[in-house]
């Protein structure tokens, strides 16, 4: 019976000085030799530069994004029965402050209106003056008043300002309901710069 | 004139819980807080936020006649005798 071949045997010699590597974190480097390249200091990170001799270098990691949200729900139904815009009592936020930053902000609820004549309309409100996007809930007709599920969308400065949903109807008793079944009502500000 | 009151209370119909109030205020002040139609004239509003346990109800009497504008399509009357928070905390 012939000898059998165990373990990592007939490996070619890779030319490597046993002692290249000296202290401890040193990482194996090559440009048309072998090389040491160091370790770098705490918190930095090993990066691609064409211009080092190995084309590998140590340095501090670049920042990443800032990301802040901001968001609440509401618990209870609001009803208002105003022709002229009022707050959505509970739906009010402050956007995320980030310098040179961008927020994307939502509303969603479910909305509905006891009157089948009339319509509701909703404002998704900044820094209370400034109506960032709105829509009309027209009436239901003959087929009645659908309860609605709402969506109010913005993209703005991530300025650290007030959102709130403001709404109005032209007649009836509108109502943005709170613990709905299959909507959440919810605001909500996503911040990113 | 905008009144804010706390009202301890629960619901599970808001929209009727509304009505309720509404009716009361408009039966005994003789005044009108809610739209029919469009072009409606109106002295005021009702808006209530129903938590649970807590209703913070909200009932603005307006303070000048407005005719419809961009900013709503009834016209505003004024109440020649605005009732008093304690008028109508009896009330509601």
């Amino acid at each position: 019976m012939g000898k059998k071949l165990i373990g990592s045997v007939g490996l070619t010699d890779t030319g490597v000085p046993d002692d290249l590597l000296t202290t401890k974190g040193d990482t194996h480097g090559f440009s048309s030799t072998n090389a040491r390249i160091p370790i770098g200091d705490n918190d930095q990170v090993l990066t691609a530069d064409s211009s080092e001799a190995l084309g590998l270098k140590w340095a501090t990691a670049g920042g990443g994004a800032t990301v802040e949200i901001a968001e609440r729900s509401q618990t209870g139904s609001f009803t208002t029965t105003s022709t002229s815009a009022v707050d959505v009592t509970s739906f009010t936020i402050t956007k995320p402050d980030i310098t040179d930053g961008k927020c994307f902000s939502y509303a969603t609820f479910a909305a509905y209106n006891d009157d089948n004549s009339t319509t509701n309309t909703y404002f998704l409100d900044d820094n209370g003056s400034d109506v960032a996007v709105g829509m009309t809930q027209e009436d239901g007709g003959s087929g009645g008043y659908a309860n609605n599920n709402i969506s109010l969308v913005d993209l703005s400065v991530a300025d650290g300002n007030t959102l709130k949903i403001q709404m109005l109807v032209s007649g009836g008793t509108g109502v943005c309901y709170g613990n709905n079944t299959y909507t959440v009502p919810k605001l909500v500000a996503f911040g990113v710069g | 004139m905008k009144y804010n009151l706390i009202k301890k209370t629960s619901c599970d119909d808001p929209v009727l819980c509304s009505h309720n109030i509404i009716e009361k205020l408009e039966s005994k002040l003789n005044c009108k807080l809610h739209a029919d139609k469009k072009n409606d004239m109106v002295n005021g509003s009702l808006s209530i936020y129903h938590s649970n346990l807590e209703h913070q109800i909200t009932i603005d009497f307006y303070d000048k006649n407005e005719e419809p504008n961009s900013k709503h399509a009834t016209i505003f009357k004024k109440l020649n005798d605005i009732p008093t928070e304690s008028e109508i905390k009896k009330i509601v």
